[in-house]
């Protein structure tokens, strides 16, 4: 009895989650023009959608973006990880990881303001003619920087687990300190990076607010275009655009997580205990 | 302690030039200070164990040596080199790590290897240095991984090695770039009962096979005092007496050592001259000397040297208030005038039986007061786990 | 030599510590900058003055998203203790279920609300009621922000219960606590940070949204979110400044009165 309420209870719940995506993948499927009615399976609009330069110059640099910034973002972020974790000084440690979790406690749009008028001031002081011209520079610092804390939080506790011992260990045999981090201690806190690189990429693909906010007329991205989308009448173009959205971070998704699946199943280290 | 019989006569006194040398080395972290003033050389080839109880420095001293610390006074020797401030890496002594520390994403093979792939020799032909070639890495290897008994595992995974095997691969690995200093850190912690006993044989062997310095941290001192040709016991960041086992044994310098090696009795005493001294109320013969007149003393006697005697017999009489079957011995436990005293004895004898003790005079060890006077020695209230409470505070390790 | 020590021990934060410094603190300082002048630059005290008009709307956003953060809690916190209760293999795929409406882009996720219940939309056409309009009210936008937001609750409380020892439960019923009473005394307690982390991670985007107020309020609510974009299109910035200035501090105090009731080491954000 209470294993059934408990299962209702989920059915409900996830149904109610699910119902708004699945109408947006079915209507992206719509032979007609309407988001309401169902008129009869097609691609139709999918091949609409592939010709519109628009969406392929939106994709474009939507990925460039996701790329660049997830990767300068995990650079950065594992380095400050390694470096926060080797902090003796209390004080600073929280000093700093305060300062890092700001934009990850910030709503988006304070940051977004905030970015909008840092660059703003930027184009004044340094007298660019057209904001343009630094648009894709303010895009990617934008990006790199909300991913940031996200990237350090998903890296810090393979940090910490590992603890020195291996560290000492590479430098005992001679490792320099800078070989014994490339030769032992990244690769084994390589899934945290990778994950934490997969989040990055993520963030940066799904953002709307920050991007609204700080892109440049020369820029679009995914979420941009479907924002300027829904401020027409919609038509299931944007329905197929969003399917392909859906599916591309459902696919990112579930490979980050057959990876920790994965890391989970192989039996603890027995090194990587040591306190 | 049968051990003790063996390990008689196997100290060997040592004149090999000083490899490692400690000047006064002080360390603290958050204020709290680790070890004080710390003085200490070790010879070449031998076998030096840093004995004492958690928090007492020792493996914080063996972490100095290793480069893993810095200390914030003092200076740090590697034969007549000063190294006070060479980086670990550059330092010609290796380690094996409390829990081995070994390579998880590297198979037994990569790991031994590990050091070898980082070393430049001097190249053949013109000035200059260059790798090791693959060739004479295996063979190295090859060698390396026979002498600990491992041959056959280089492809395995480190994480699906036993313990024993875990250990022997951690050895294999520091000593492959030929150090002249060998830092074991509890090596054989981990280690259940049986294979503890073993390694400890292998190690040794090991260690005279090849010949190098091994300086090794352990808090049990069976295993230093079977093991190595000096001791070094500590105790809150100080050294109380370095010696050989023997030493150590049977003369320690005060109440911490005796009580911390092998169990004792330590009573207050007055050495009323050389070579006598009183105490529990009976003015005993001993070998002694050196002291003032009259001045209060330690007296340490060993359990196993008091003989059990019929009570007019006796030098003195008590009585029994527990006895042990431990085996080889009974453990009787005897009150002297409100003093519980340990005794070891083949002969059984009757709880609240009284009885009379005899000790000879070279059974009578002679210690000038310390500040660990009065903490231990008496029998009521020994307890291990009640020690370790009482020590749950300090029992962190550095 | 000590210090330098210490200091080259971090050095691989410099390159961090520099960015944030440029580009979090900094933009925070123009923003207050921003909220402190008038257009032409000059020392301004009247955004700031401004706002009291403002304060309806904020009373509005704040109404909104506590209610709505309250019943993501309500609905959440049993849906994270069923899912801790199920199978292992099924609490994998049930956090996947999770995660996936969490990952889809809100923008979308709203719009199809939208597109399901405004006139025209699928209900009134099932309804054959073309006119039929349910967006509109303070209680779809509550909806709104409730379902895209209800898995940013759930998913920290699930982590939470579901690292608390299997034996508290046993060791509760040993001692006497009924199922009811176990969570009460011991799960619900022990799971406050996951609650607390979840509660964030809820009233921050709710409280700053403009995209559902947009959609689903049908052009009847203004939220601060709505006020802060529209000074950003009509180009008042130094007010948009000050409005965002004061959001801030007031999220970053709620934040840190409710740090207060977390446990320091167990970290809340869970994403």
């Amino acid at each position: 009895m209470k294993k059934y309420a408990s299962r209702i209870y989920m059915c409900i719940i996830f149904g109610v989650l699910y119902i708004p995506i699945l109408t947006v993948i079915l209507f992206s499927f719509n032979a007609g023009e309407s988001t309401a009615e169902f008129e009869g399976f097609s691609f139709y609009w999918y091949g609409e959608l592939f010709r519109s330069p628009d969406a392929w110059v939106a994709l474009r640099n939507t990925l460039i973006l996701a790329v660049s910034s997830s990767l300068l973002a995990t650079v950065i972020g594992t380095a400050a990880a390694e470096g926060i974790y080797k902090m003796r000084s209390r004080l600073i440690k929280t000093a700093v990881n305060s300062v890092t979790n700001i934009p990850m406690m910030n709503p988006d749009i304070v940051t977004g303001m905030s970015m909008m008028l840092f660059f703003a001031a930027l184009v004044g002081i340094l007298g660019i003619a057209d904001y343009n011209d630094i648009g894709f520079l303010a895009m990617l610092i934008s990006h790199t920087t909300f991913c940031l804390p996200y990237v350090i939080l998903s890296v810090l506790p393979g940090i910490n687990e590992l603890g020195d011992t291996l560290s000492e260990a590479a430098l005992d045999l001679g490792c320099t300190p800078v070989k014994a981090f490339f030769k032992v201690k990244l690769p084994n806190i390589l899934p945290g990076v990778i994950s934490g690189m997969v989040m990055a990429f993520t963030l940066s693909l799904d953002d709307f607010v920050i991007s609204y906010f700080v892109g440049p007329s020369n820029f679009q991205t995914l979420p941009l275009l479907i924002y300027s989308m829904t401020k027409k009448t919609v038509k299931p173009d944007m329905y197929a655009l969003s399917t392909i959205v859906i599916v591309a971070v459902f696919t990112l998704l579930i490979i980050s997580n057959m990876r920790s699946a994965k890391k989970t199943a192989t039996p603890k280290r027995k090194g990587a205990r040591a306190k | 302690m049968a051990k003790l019989v063996e390990i008689k006569g196997t100290s060997k006194s040592y004149d090999g030039a000083k490899v490692i040398e400690l000047k006064n080395i002080s360390k603290s972290y958050d204020g709290e200070r680790v070890l004080d003033s710390v003085s200490l050389y070790i010879r070449d080839g031998e076998f030096v164990t840093l004995l004492g109880p958690s928090g007492c420095g020792k493996t914080t001293t063996l972490r100095i040596i290793g480069g893993f610390e810095m200390a914030d006074e003092g200076e740090l020797y590697f034969g007549d080199t000063e190294i006070s401030d060479v980086p670990a890496h550059k330092r010609q002594v290796n380690t094996v790590f409390q829990k081995y520390a070994l390579f998880p994403h590297l198979n037994v093979y990569e790991n031994i290897a590990f050091p070898l792939r980082l070393k430049k020799v001097p190249a053949d032909t013109k000035r200059g240095t260059r790798k090791l070639t693959e060739d004479e890495i295996r063979d190295r290897v090859t060698e390396m991984l026979a002498m600990v008994a491992l041959s056959g595992f280089e492809n395995k995974s480190v994480s699906t090695l036993s313990g024993g095997q875990q250990q022997r691969v951690a050895i294999a690995r520091a000593l492959i770039s030929h150090p002249k200093v060998l830092l074991l850190d509890e090596p054989l912690g981990a280690l259940d009962l049986k294979l503890r006993k073993d390694m400890q044989n292998e190690l040794k062997a090991i260690q005279q096979a090849i010949g190098i310095t091994f300086v090794y941290v352990t808090h049990d001192q069976e295993e230093a005092l079977s093991m190595s040709d000096t001791v070094v016991v500590m105790a809150d960041g100080e050294i109380q007496q370095i010696g050989t086992p023997t030493d150590i044994y049977n003369e320690p310098k005060n109440a911490f050592v005796a009580d911390f090696i092998g169990e004792s009795n330590i009573i207050d005493g007055i050495m009323l001259e050389d070579k006598q001294v009183k105490f529990a109320g009976h003015v005993f013969e001993c070998l002694d000397g050196g002291f003032d007149k009259n001045e209060p003393v330690d007296v340490v006697v060993r359990p196993e040297d008091v003989d059990v005697v019929p009570p007019d017999k006796g030098m003195l009489r008590g009585q029994v208030t527990g006895v042990t079957f431990k085996g080889v011995h009974y453990e009787i436990i005897v009150d002297i005038k409100g003093f519980k005293w340990m005794i070891q004895s083949t002969d059984y004898v009757e709880p609240d039986e009284n009885i009379g003790l005899y000790i000879e005079p070279d059974a009578i060890h002679v210690m000038k007061k310390s500040k660990y006077s009065g903490k231990f020695g008496d029998y009521s209230s020994f307890s291990d786990e009640i020690d370790q409470l009482s020590n749950a505070d300090t029992a962190e390790e550095f | 030599m000590k210090k330098k020590n210490s200091i080259m021990r971090s050095i691989a934060a410099a390159p961090h510590i520099f960015w944030a410094v440029l580009f979090i603190v900094l933009p925070l300082i123009i923003v207050v900058y921003y909220a402190f002048t008038d257009e032409s630059g000059a020392f301004a005290l009247e955004n700031i003055a401004s706002l009291p008009k403002y304060a309806p709307i904020f009373g509005l956003s704040i109404e909104l998203s506590v209610i709505a953060t309250a019943i993501c809690l309500l609905i959440g916190y049993p849906l994270a203790y069923v899912i801790s209760k199920a199978k292992p293999e099924h609490q994998k795929i049930l956090v996947m279920l999770l995660m996936l409406p969490m990952w889809t882009n809100l923008l979308i996720r709203t719009y199809s609300i939208m597109a399901i219940l405004d006139n025209g939309g699928i209900v009134s056409t099932l309804f054959f009621d073309k006119s039929l309009r349910l967006i509109g009210t303070k209680g779809i936008v509550i909806f709104g922000m409730v379902y895209d937001f209800l898995p940013y609750m759930v998913l920290p409380i699930y982590t939470c219960i579901s690292k608390i020892d299997k034996r508290m439960w046993e060791a509760a019923a040993d001692l006497g606590c009924n199922t009811f009473m176990t969570l009460w005394k011991v799960i619900l307690p022990l799971s406050r940070s996951g609650i607390i982390s979840g509660v964030t991670m809820v009233l921050v985007p709710s409280i700053s949204t403009f995209y559902i107020s947009q959609k689903l309020g049908g052009g009847t609510f203004e939220l601060i979110g709505d006020t802060i974009e529209r000074q950003f299109i009509s180009g008042t910035l130094n007010t948009g400044a000050a409005i965002s200035f004061v959001m801030m501090l007031l999220i970053l105090l709620s934040l840190t009165v409710m740090n207060k009731f977390a446990d320091p080491d167990d970290g809340g954000i869970i994403v």
